[in-house]
């Protein structure tokens, strides 16, 4: 607990750590209590996020515009998929392994244009857990090291949960398309 | 945050559906207000998030700062009569004289402001107690009996239903005689954080004003805040009181802002004779 007080030990960096919390606990805590259909759960996750938070501050320029409550949407996600995942240990490391065997990771040939709202439809349907890699990556561009900081996860397993995001996408979009074809 | 590297086509593809899918998703999220009012947050989940943002650490700071020395509180107090008894000996040296001729006016004075202070007191009193019994003030003869338990009279008869930008509602859409609650909606309209307290009294009209009902189980007191803009419900167990449902005029009273607040009802018919059965 010192450590983070610590980290918020500017005034600056106190006043908008409060002023995001204050303005964005509530709408943290339902996308929480959303996943986790929980609601003491869904506070633990929204703390974890906050803890999250104050190591990540620089993130956030301006409290009230959409890419921060973005990008505290994303945080508290990922936490409540750990909690929910914590019930049932990853053997991602395994899974890695074996996925890097069969298949190369073709992914580029299917985000076009002509694609995007197949793309769009199977981001909404893609498990959280690898969505939220997507989004710290892509909507964030924060490196392996930040996104395994927020998530307590090595960089090593942000780099293994990211190639499974992409595969996962892939084979989505291949279904999809291919049922488009029958139809 | 920072600029983003150079993405692939395709990546900015996938960047621009990301942020779609995402903004979809929360546009499904409802206001804060209406969220605030399904969810309280509990007191560990306020005591961790108090000790991130500092207020313990600096309240902690406060404390020690202004936390009040007993032993030096004790040596100065003794340092003050020594110097104090010393100083009034060097002034009146006769004063521990026994000499009755000396001590015969000394006495008489204090004598005699002793009465005057008596008889001022007096008069307050007398000035206190008509003006406790313009307010209503409580008091052991305003009484009643009422559903076979005493009910003094409340200690405030007028109580505001809005008081600042704070407005109270007792809210219950459907009361089940198997569950029998109500909700005192606290509404802050106002622009600033208001202090409520998490306990409200159920007082009853009886014929020359309003009685405190005597609640079962006692509970301990919170208060918590509500910000702007937000709008909080108290729940109150009926059955925690004896309760004569037929005709009469009920309120719930609450504090905000360490002022009371009130609103007034009363049951409907087909509830009272439910609860009577």
């Amino acid at each position: 607990m010192f450590l983070f007080l610590a980290l918020l030990d500017s005034p600056g960096e106190q006043e908008k750590f409060k002023e995001i919390y204050e303005h964005y606990r509530h709408f943290m805590w339902y996308l929480a209590n959303q996943k986790l259909q929980d609601e003491h759960l869904a506070e633990d996750a929204v703390q974890e996020a906050f803890l999250a938070l104050t190591r990540h501050l620089d993130k956030v320029e301006d409290i009230y515009s959409p890419r921060t409550k973005r990008f505290l949407s994303t945080i508290v996600r990922s936490k409540a998929v750990d909690i929910l995942r914590k019930r049932a240990p990853e053997q991602e490391l395994e899974d890695y392994m074996e996925d890097s065997r069969g298949g190369t990771d073709i992914l580029e040939q299917y985000l076009r244009k002509e694609h995007y709202n197949r793309l769009v439809s199977c981001i909404l349907e893609l498990d959280d857990r690898y969505r939220t890699v997507f989004e710290y990556k892509y909507l964030y561009q924060m490196t392996d090291a930040e996104i395994g900081d927020i998530l307590g996860i090595s960089e090593k397993n942000v780099n293994v949960r990211y190639f499974r995001a992409r595969k996962k996408l892939q084979k989505m979009i291949r279904e999809e398309a291919g049922q488009y074809e029958k139809a | 945050m920072k600029k983003p590297e150079k993405l692939t086509r395709g990546e900015e593809l996938l960047t621009q559906a990301l942020e779609e899918c995402l903004d979809e998703d929360l546009s499904f999220v409802p206001p804060d207000r209406e969220i605030a009012r399904t969810h309280r947050f509990s007191e560990q989940f306020t005591e961790f998030m108090d000790g991130i943002l500092g207020k313990k650490a600096r309240e902690k700071e406060i404390r020690r700062h202004f936390m009040p020395r007993y032993g030096y509180l004790a040596a100065c107090a003794l340092v003050f009569c020594i110097c104090g008894g010393l100083f009034l000996g060097v002034l009146y040296p006769d004063w521990n004289s026994t000499d009755s001729t000396a001590d015969g006016p000394r006495t008489e004075e204090p004598a005699a402001e002793t009465s005057e202070e008596a008889a001022e007191d007096a008069a307050e009193n007398a000035v206190a107690s008509a003006e406790d019994a313009v307010s209503g003030g409580a008091s052991e003869e305003a009484a009643k009996e009422y559903c076979g338990q005493t009910v003094y009279l409340a200690d405030q008869q007028e109580v505001p239903e809005t008081l600042g930008g704070v407005t109270v509602k007792v809210n219950s859409p459907v009361q089940d005689e198997e569950n029998p609650v109500l909700y005192l909606t606290i509404g802050n309209t106002g622009e600033d954080t208001v202090e409520y307290e998490d306990r409200c009294a159920l007082e009853v009209w009886l014929d020359d004003g309003w009685y405190a009902l005597p609640v079962y189980e006692e509970k301990e007191i919170r208060t918590g805040e509500l910000e702007a803009g937000m709008a909080v419900d108290e729940i109150v167990d009926l059955s925690s009181y004896e309760i004569d449902y037929s005709a009469q005029k009920f309120r719930l009273v609450t504090r905000v802002n360490g002022d009371k607040i009130g609103a007034e009802f009363t049951f409907s018919e087909e509830f009272s004779e439910s609860m009577s059965d």
